[in-house]
């Protein structure tokens, strides 16, 4: 599932309350994953149709798509996402539903925006010598401390579960002038890699390239890590071949962002090989597993929750 | 490597005793596992009560009335002969371990020399338990075991007393085996 960051801005604080608590309801009946960001790192802006017109400009200029909130009766703001206070969850739903197809469906936006990757990128860095590095610390955007060093990563009991689901941003690792508090939670660099990954943006990182075939060299430990059906799909068909982005998410099925998202996990987490010179077309071959098999396969599919 | 019978699906539990597979076959069968556990005559290696001495059976059925057959090997190598009767003709094999287990390693290697020859595409997946032991190998060492020779496969910490763990162990083999019908070269 497609996993977009979205910010509010202006908003009376009782419109901002109510957005947010909605975006709780909101959680899995979308057609996105939704998380709250800074107006820099999100993919949508939530703004109040109040602001000043310098504002509105800036924001329309952003080229993130942007939901007015109006409390006009009156008139009808000139946007294309628009929301009349109060609205209802299914009205947010709707216009969030909206956004995700249209984010869908648009290229990724400019790539290299360095302070969207800068926490993956300073960590990609230290990993190479983790085992033996001292204590570095980044914080999320909500201020949790991630602890690296001496090989592991250590964080707050409470951000664990944040992590696995992909609910942080991060900023960049930088040296430590203290030791991280006693009472952390210790994880795997790998695992951590994993999941910074996974939360990353939605464009392709800046250390791979588009035009390259990557596939997986070693699984992730998905019974420790989990996987969604559309991970487990992407991890299996890239051990059968090497896939260029594109030809990735055109075979899958899956968004580009999903499939970038699982790229950058598998290339931080140290899983992710480059093949040169390997077919990488898109388009279905048919193995040897057929006739009988497609029947158990697609009804075992189907049993399992992995197919429709 | 085997022919795979169009008309049965077969999946296969393997590893040593003890690791866990008649309690993975029970944790996802929708019948009683038939099984053919007798008492453990061989304490030393492992200090179990029972152990599987034939195999075990489980099924699913599947929606449109066909089955899924689940099978489980006996552990100890004085019934390897019924490793080659089970495994021929399995859609894929999932291997159980024990990271407590000093001799884990060696016995990844003993099972997948075993089963990979039957099971197309070499559609494995190996699933270890108990790696929060202190003294246990973490999945990156079993992991790291198969790279060694060349094998790309899954590697799960599970508890597969856990319905969801076996699951996950079995939706992850059905994924490979449908990337490789699906991307796969043509043969």
């Amino acid at each position: 599932m497609q996993i977009l960051k979205i910010c509010d801005l202006g908003l009376a604080a009782d419109t901002s309350h109510a957005f947010h608590s909605m975006l709780q309801i909101v959680a899995g009946r979308s057609k996105a994953r939704w998380r709250l960001a800074g107006v820099a790192e999100a993919d949508v802006l939530f703004a109040s149709s109040a602001g000043s017109d310098e504002a509105l400009a800036a924001w329309s200029g952003s080229g993130k798509p942007v939901v007015l909130v109006t409390d006009d009766r009156g008139s009808w703001p000139p946007a294309t996402f628009v929301l009349r206070h109060p609205f209802r969850v299914m009205q947010l739903l709707s216009v969030l539903d909206d956004v995700a197809d249209l984010l869908a469906a648009s290229p990724p936006r400019e790539r290299g925006n360095s302070s969207l990757w800068a926490g993956a990128e300073s960590l990609r860095a230290l990993m190479p010598q983790a085992g033996t590095l001292g204590w570095h610390v980044a914080r999320t955007s909500l201020g949790d401390e991630i602890w690296l060093g001496r090989g592991r990563v250590l964080v707050g009991a409470d951000l664990v579960a944040r992590l696995r689901h992909g609910d942080f941003e991060l900023a960049a690792f930088h040296p430590a002038g203290t030791a991280p508090p006693p009472t952390s939670v210790a994880l795997a660099v790998c695992d951590f890699a994993w999941q910074v990954g996974l939360a990353s943006a939605v464009n392709l990182a800046p250390w791979l390239d588009p035009a390259a075939a990557y596939r997986l060299r070693r699984w992730p430990d998905v019974g420790r890590l989990g996987a969604s059906t559309g991970l487990l799909e992407l991890c299996a068909m890239s051990t059968v071949r090497a896939w260029t982005p594109s030809a990735m998410a055109q075979a899958s099925g899956q968004s580009m962002a999903d499939v970038h998202r699982f790229l950058a996990a598998a290339s931080l987490a140290g899983l992710l090989a480059t093949n040169a010179g390997e077919p990488t077309q898109a388009a279905p071959t048919r193995g040897r597993l057929q006739g009988g098999w497609d029947r158990f396969l697609g009804g075992l599919r189907r049993h399992l929750g992995l197919a429709a | 490597m085997s022919d795979v019978d169009a008309e049965e699906f077969k999946i296969v539990f393997t590893g040593p005793m003890g690791a866990g597979k008649t309690t993975a076959i029970a944790a996802i069968s929708e019948v009683e596992p038939v099984n053919t556990e007798v008492e453990n005559s061989d304490r030393v290696a492992n200090a179990k009560e029972s152990t599987t001495v034939g195999f075990d059976f489980g099924r699913i059925t599947l929606a449109d009335g066909s089955i899924v057959r689940l099978y489980g090997t006996p552990g100890q190598p004085r019934y390897r002969f019924m490793w080659d009767i089970l495994g021929r003709g399995a859609a894929g094999v999932i291997i159980l371990l024990d990271a407590s287990e000093p001799g884990a390693l060696v016995q990844l290697d003993v099972f997948v020399d075993a089963f990979l020859p039957h099971v197309v595409h070499g559609a494995l997946v190996v699933g270890v338990g108990r790696t929060d032991l202190p003294d246990s190998q973490g999945t990156d060492a079993f992991a790291a075991r198969l790279d060694a020779r060349g094998i790309v496969a899954p590697v799960l910490s599970v508890d597969v007393r856990r319905r969801a763990d076996v699951t996950m162990l079995v939706r992850t083999l059905v994924c490979i085996l449908a990337s490789h019908a699906t991307h796969g070269a043509v043969a």
